[in-house]
C-alpha cells in the first residue's frame, strides 16, 4: 500500500512535466529566439544524453562502450540522411 | 480523414516504425528492472504499476535503490520530479512542432514522451501530429511495460552479452540520430559537442544532482547556439 502512492506521486510529477508544454506551445508562434532554441535541443541533449553516458553502456568497460557507439557514429555518417 | 486528423505527413504507421529500435532497447532494461524489483521483495502488480504509470527507467532504478534505502516516499517523489524536469524541455520541443487544432490525443502523447523517444520524433524532419507520437511511444512502452512483467516473472536477468549489446544500442541508436545533423550544420556538431562537454563536466563536479547536469547543458548550449548561430530556424 504505502508503494501504490508512491507509485501514484511518482507518476504524477512524471507526467506533469510532460504534458504542460502540449497543453501551452502547439500553433503558437515564438519569437526567433525561442524558435532557434527549439530548434538546437534535440542536438544538445542528444550531445549530453551520450557523453559521458556512453562511456558507461557496457558497465566496467569504457573503451567498449566507446567502441561500439563509435561504429554507429561512423556508419550514420556514411549511410545516413 | 488522415491527414486532417493526425496534422502531418507522419502517421501511426511511421511512429511504429520509429518505436522499434525503442522497444528492442527497452526490453532487456526493462527485464532488468523486474527483476530487481523482485528481487527487492516488491509484488509483481506494484512492479507492473511502476512501468506502467511512470513510465521512466531512469527514476525507476533511483526509486528501487531509494527504497532499499528506507528513503521516505515524499523523497523519492522529490528526487524523481528533479530527474524527470528534463522532459519539459523535450516535450516543449515536440510540442512547438504540434499545429494548431487541438486533439485529445495528446493527453497520451505526452504520457510516451521519453530520452529515446523524443530523440527519434525530434531528428525527423518531416511535420508530424500527436498521432505519430502517441504510436510511438505506445510502441515504446509496450516494450517497457512487457519488459517489466517478462523480466519479474522470469526472475533472471538475460545473458549479459544480450544485455550488454542492448546497452550499447540505445547509445548507437542516439549517435546515427545525431550524427546526420552534423552533415546539414557545423554549428550541430559544436552544440552537441559542447553540451556533452559540459555534462561531463558538470557531472564530474557534482554541481547539480544528475537530472540537472543534463538539463543544464542541453539548456544552456542551445541558448548559446540561439545567441550566436542566427539564421538557422527552421
Amino acid at each position: 500500500m504505502p508503494n501504490l502512492i508512491l507509485i501514484a506521486g511518482m507518476a504524477l510529477v512524471t507526467y506533469f512535466p510532460r504534458l504542460l508544454p502540449f497543453l501551452v506551445l502547439p500553433g503558437r508562434k515564438l519569437p526567433p529566439f525561442w524558435r532557434r532554441f527549439l530548434s538546437f535541443i534535440p542536438y544538445t541533449a542528444l550531445g549530453a544524453l551520450i557523453i559521458p553516458g556512453a562511456a558507461e553502456a557496457v558497465p566496467g568497460h569504457p573503451g567498449l562502450s566507446l567502441a561500439g557507439v563509435t561504429v554507429a557514429a561512423v556508419c550514420a555518417w556514411f549511410k545516413g540522411g | 480523414m488522415a491527414a486532417a486528423e493526425t496534422g502531418g505527413k507522419l502517421g501511426a504507421r511511421d511512429g511504429f516504425l520509429a518505436g522499434v529500435p525503442v522497444f528492442i532497447g527497452y526490453f532487456p532494461a526493462a527485464v532488468a528492472f523486474g527483476v530487481l524489483a523482485r528481487a527487492g521483495g516488491i509484488s509483481l502488480r506494484e512492479s507492473f504499476l511502476f512501468s506502467a504509470l511512470v513510465f521512466a527507467g531512469a527514476s525507476q532504478f533511483m526509486a528501487l535503490n531509494l527504497l532499499q534505502a528506507q528513503m521516505a516516499a515524499a523523497e523519492i517523489i522529490l528526487a524523481t520530479l528533479l530527474v524527470n524536469s528534463r522532459h519539459l524541455v523535450m516535450s516543449a520541443t515536440l510540442a512547438a512542432r504540434l499545429p494548431a487544432k487541438r486533439s485529445w490525443l495528446i493527453l497520451p502523447a505526452a504520457f510516451g514522451v521519453t530520452d529515446e523517444t523524443f530523440a527519434v520524433a525530434a531528428t525527423r524532419e518531416e511535420s508530424f501530429g500527436p498521432l505519430f507520437l502517441l504510436s510511438l511511444g505506445f510502441t515504446a512502452y509496450s516494450g517497457w511495460v512487457g519488459g517489466t512483467v517478462a523480466g519479474y516473472l522470469l526472475g533472471t536477468t538475460l545473458p549479459a552479452a544480450l544485455q550488454n549489446s542492448m546497452g550499447i544500442a540505445l547509445y548507437a541508436m542516439f549517435a546515427a540520430l545525431l550524427v546526420p545533423g552534423f552533415k546539414k550544420s557545423r554549428h550541430t556538431l559544436f552544440l552537441a559537442a559542447g553540451a556533452g562537454i559540459l555534462h561531463t563536466l558538470l557531472a564530474w563536479g557534482g554541481f547539480f544532482s544528475p537530472g540537472w547536469n543534463l538539463i543544464a547543458a542541453m539548456v544552456f548550449s542551445a541558448a548559446l547556439g540561439a545567441c550566436f548561430f542566427k539564421g538557422e530556424e527552421e
